[in-house]
């Protein structure tokens, strides 16, 4: 039943606009004006965590990790602008993806990866700090180990998505009749 | 020089990997992951460091944003080494796009504007702690940098949309 409503679906005209049309004007399809915002929410939001990992990790310890809440606001944006374009693109063809493997698994690492990051924030406003032994500068924030295996497997599961996501058009099936 | 002279354009298409790239099945998207993960770690630094030099952020101090700067070079070594990979493997197809030609383009303004950067504003603004504003100056290159590599990644995204053949 899904399968057939899906089949409707591609036949019709929103899907067709997605696969074929322009977007706003020539010579800008709508499929590839698309996929450069899905681009730059990805290179927001990946590109935000890995730096906020390689923080947590232990380098560019002069970034108070106690600050950048901001920042991880600003990668959620680039995650909503990926999601939105993603669900849109996702139009274009919904039964050859949902046929692919690599499909499914950088939706996996998407889910896990937004479902770590949110743990990961509440556990970075939450911050412990100690006095600098200096006597001067800034505090020093305590790392804890859970946040350091959180920022890990963040780190490896936008590499799956990436990579997954990269392998979807080399592993597609035919387009279903 | 002519770069489409079908000389030039035969000397690229033998240059190393390109030979290795289209007889291989899994190098040309082993490049394409690269690619994005250079992008990744290229516009991850950019957004610490450009926006904090716009003037947002400002609870962070600008040297610590600075610390992240390798980062962005080694992205951007990723992308010239798996770009490098994607262009030997059809030179023509990419020589003939006139959006490839305005992202090389592009590419060496903002190479440009990062030098300028570094040469100019890289020591005064290491001294601004948090809650300063940087010079106007280095607020114009930091706006100009993300402006830059931006457009670099829309064009790439659309070089499909300007091929007119293959090679």
């Amino acid at each position: 039943m899904l399968w057939n409503f899906l089949r409707d679906f591609e036949a019709g005209d929103f899907s067709s606009w997605v696969r074929e049309g322009n977007f706003i004007a020539e010579p800008f399809s709508t499929y590839y004006t698309l996929l450069g915002l899905h681009s730059i929410g990805m290179a927001a939001i990946v590109g935000i965590t890995w730096m906020l990992s390689s923080r947590i990790f232990g380098f560019q310890q002069e970034i108070p990790l106690r600050n950048v809440g901001k920042l991880i606001r600003l990668g959620w944006w680039g995650f909503y602008l990926n999601f939105a374009s993603g669900m849109v693109l996702l139009a274009a063809q919904p039964r050859r993806e949902m046929m692919t493997g690599m499909f499914w698994l950088k939706i996996l690492a998407i889910v896990l990866a937004v479902w770590v990051l949110w743990i990961m924030q509440k556990a970075m406003a939450n911050l412990q700090s100690i006095p600098n032994p200096s006597g001067k500068g800034p505090a020093i924030d305590v790392v804890p180990l859970s946040l350091r295996v959180q920022a890990f497997a963040i780190v490896a599961l936008w590499l799956i998505a990436i990579v997954a996501g990269r392998l979807i058009g080399y592993t597609q099936p035919p387009p279903p009749m | 020089m002519n770069w489409n002279d079908p000389a030039v354009v035969e000397w690229f298409k033998q240059a190393w990997p390109g030979p290795l790239v289209r007889s291989s099945g899994w190098l040309f998207p082993f490049g394409e992951a690269m690619h994005f993960i250079g992008l990744c770690l290229l516009f991850g630094s950019l957004i610490f460091v450009d926006l904090r030099l716009m003037g947002f952020f400002k609870e962070l101090p600008v040297k610590a944003t600075l610390t992240l700067v390798p980062y962005a070079v080694l992205g951007l070594l990723i992308n010239m080494a798996s770009g490098w990979l994607f262009f030997t493997s059809a030179p023509g197809s990419y020589l003939e796009n006139p959006a490839f030609i305005l992202k090389m383009f592009l590419v060496l303004l903002a190479s440009l504007n990062a030098v300028a950067f570094t040469i100019w504003e890289h020591r005064k603004v290491s001294l601004l702690g948090p809650g300063e504003t940087a010079p106007r100056s280095a607020q114009i290159l930091a706006g100009s940098s993300l402006f830059l590599w931006l457009f670099v990644l829309l064009l790439g995204r659309w070089l499909p949309i300007f091929t007119i053949g293959t090679n």
